[in-house]
């Protein structure tokens, strides 16, 4: 107790409070502006931390993570567009929110569901950091190959009248995760002898191709066909009562902000599943799962908070194997590790011995981060909204050049655009056919880590597929993943047979 | 239903069979053999996966076409032409090509000026503004460093 105080007492310094305050609000902007993700914000700011103490630092790094992934949905409740590529999914009904003129709504779902989901993904860290990541440390190839699988089963909840082209979708999206290096022999696949494809096609490319490249297009085309009314938001809404969030909305959303959080949580638990996969998830489950009367796909709070409350209980969570066994469950968890390394602490197992109050000052400081995340969320919320009122022909050409500077930026190469330009146009031409690009981008972001997790399962098994059995948590898994398919073919079955 | 409507659905099924299954056999029978190197080590050979992906996409672009003929779809009829994607495709293009060559500002600007005029904008003041705002935005990203 007396070690958790003087950490608190840390993290309540100025200058540890400050550093907090200096990252959400860097985290914000990285945040809302497309195309700048948050693993590259996150590896520039530690250059910043140098002259900090240990604390300060890990808590402002923790303030540009946690910001970044509230301000991610800002871009994609009003614009379509992702901050971050964990976002996405909110575009999903948070930008059919904003058409209906609810954007300030949204946004407040996502903000509250995203503090809900951070603070709740915290105290799970503070509370059961050891027990989970002794979990997480059962969880072999086999175990993630079935995880995967399970993950990939709702690629088909999200696609829309065709199952079968969601699933090409979504294949497609494996495909095309397959280019680069072959993980095992290291040996160059499908790159066309071009170096630049060697770590594969840039996700951050595919991501804004896919979403807001293709989603200019199609804008751009209705504007000048003067479809305005249909496509272009222009103004967002007057009406308070479509502002404001009652009492019956909370009520609506709790559940699934609960559920997601959990989701999230799994997500950051289990080593290199990520932000985008939980989030992902999150909406799936929720879409899977949902009542009569949602209308999810059309502009649905449950929707949004299914998404955000996920994506921002990754991070907490993926710091539980950081933490006891020094494993990152995330992206940004790894960059954290850089971090601790340069003020020399190391992550692991004995950072509990060795500085226990540096472990608690940042638990605090995490916490703080929250409470930062929602005064500074909620005093800019109106100040975002009001993007929504910018006319089209503003809002299209800054949109590409977002899109254009953002893939560029991530590598500093024409190369990166030039995928982002081929992606939009591949995207383009699958919606016009119906195909559906979120479901070709879950694809390609499972796509990795699914092809390395099956080749080490492979070779646990001895290429023997029913020694499975062995592994309860992979068969756990695997079971889950044929009840949910099996739950989810159901209503679109008693659909096709109406139609028929 | 008149004969026109009940056609379309099938006859874009074909051409969709035609199209998906057509780049399928091309990347089946020649991309990957050509694209990939097989290994001597132990576990999946590098083209394993790829080429699952590319059968599997092939099966089910058959399956959606014969779904077709079982299924009433509605189609979007309204027709849209490829004249102003196309023009932001080439716009970002060229965009790109002056941001690598000339740098990041000039280039971002020639960007947005350039979509603007794609997508109907004659004002010049309009387009003062757009280009000025990018290049103060550009300037704010080359100096934070992000």
């Amino acid at each position: 107790m007396e070690l958790f105080l003087q950490g608190a007492s840390d993290a309540f310094t100025f200058g540890a409070m400050i550093a907090v305050l200096g990252g959400i609000l860097l985290g914000y902007a990285v945040g809302v502006l497309p195309g700048l993700s948050r693993p590259a914000a996150l590896a520039i700011a530690v250059p910043i931390t140098y002259s900090m103490s240990p604390i300060a630092a890990i808590a402002f790094l923790v303030g540009v993570t946690k910001a970044s992934a509230a301000g991610g949905a800002t871009g994609a409740i009003l614009l379509n567009t992702p901050g971050e590529p964990s976002s996405a999914a909110t575009c999903f009904d948070g930008y059919p929110l904003s058409q209906k003129g609810e954007a300030t709504r949204a946004l407040k779902v996502a903000l509250y569901t995203s503090v809900f989901g951070d603070i709740v993904a915290t105290i799970i860290l503070i509370v059961l950091a050891a027990p989970l990541a002794s979990f997480a440390l059962k969880m072999g190839p086999v175990e993630m190959t079935c995880v995967m699988i399970f993950a990939l089963t709702f690629i088909s909840a999200l696609s829309g009248a065709s199952i079968s082209r969601g699933l090409i979708s979504g294949i497609f999206g494996i495909f095309l995760a397959t280019i680069g290096l072959d993980p095992e022999s290291a040996t160059p696949r499908l790159t066309f002898g071009m170096v630049e494809l060697f770590d594969g096609i840039p996700l951050m490319a595919a991501t804004v191709g896919m979403l807001a490249f293709t989603e200019m297009l199609n804008q751009a085309e209705a504007f000048v066909a003067k479809d305005r009314n249909k496509h272009i938001k222009s103004e967002p809404t007057t009406k308070e009562k479509e502002k404001r969030l009652f009492w019956k909305d909370i009520r609506r959303i709790l559940p699934t902000t609960i559920k997601s959080t959990g989701i999230g949580i799994s997500a950051g638990v289990i080593p290199g599943l990520g932000p985008t996969i939980g989030a992902f998830l999150s909406y799936a489950i929720a879409k899977q799962t949902a009542r009569e009367g949602d209308q999810f796909g059309k502009g649905d709070i449950k929707g949004v908070a299914a998404s955000e409350a996920a994506d921002n209980a990754v991070l907490p969570a993926s710091l539980i194997p950081l933490f006891a066994i020094g494993l990152p469950g995330s992206v940004s968890a790894a960059i954290l590790v850089a971090a601790f390394m340069l003020h020399g602490v190391v992550p692991g197992p004995l950072i509990f011995v060795e500085h226990p109050r540096l472990i608690y000052g940042i638990y605090v400081s995490m916490i703080i981060a929250s409470i930062f995340m929602l005064i500074v969320g909620r005093i800019g919320l109106n100040f975002f909204a009001k993007i929504a009122s910018v006319p089209a022909s503003i809002i299209i050409p800054f949109i590409v050049l977002f899109c254009t500077v953002g893939a560029y930026l991530e590598a500093d190469t024409a190369f990166s655009v030039f995928a982002m330009i081929a992606l939009g146009v591949v995207g383009f031409v699958m919606q016009r056919f119906g195909y559906s690009v979120i479901t070709f981008l879950i694809g390609f972001v499972v796509g990795p880590l699914f092809e390395l997790s099956l080749r080490q399962a492979l070779i646990v098994t001895n290429h023997d597929v029913t020694k499975i059995i062995d592994h309860p948590i992979a068969s756990f898994f695997l079971l889950a993943a044929l009840i949910s398919a099996v739950a989810f073919l159901k209503p679109k079955k008693l659909k096709w047979k109406k139609s028929v | 239903m008149k004969p026109e409507e009940s056609l379309q659905p099938t006859l874009q099924a074909f051409f969709e069979l035609l199209i998906v299954g057509g780049l399928s056999l091309v990347t089946l029978f020649w991309i990957i053999p050509s694209q990939t190197e097989p290994s001597d080590n132990f576990g999946l050979s590098p083209s394993m996966v790829p080429t699952v992906c590319v059968v599997s996409i092939a099966m089910l672009a058959i399956l959606q076409f014969f779904s077709s003929f079982l299924r009433t779809e509605k189609t979007d009829k309204r027709q849209q032409g490829l004249g102003i994607p196309s023009a932001i495709v080439a716009s970002t293009i060229v965009g790109t090509i002056l941001i690598d060559t000339v740098g990041l500002v000039t280039g971002g600007a020639v960007v947005a000026v350039l979509i603007s005029i794609v997508i109907g904008e004659r004002r010049i003041p309009n387009l003062v503004t757009i280009m000025v705002s990018a290049v103060f935005l550009l300037l704010f990203v080359e100096w934070s460093g992000l």
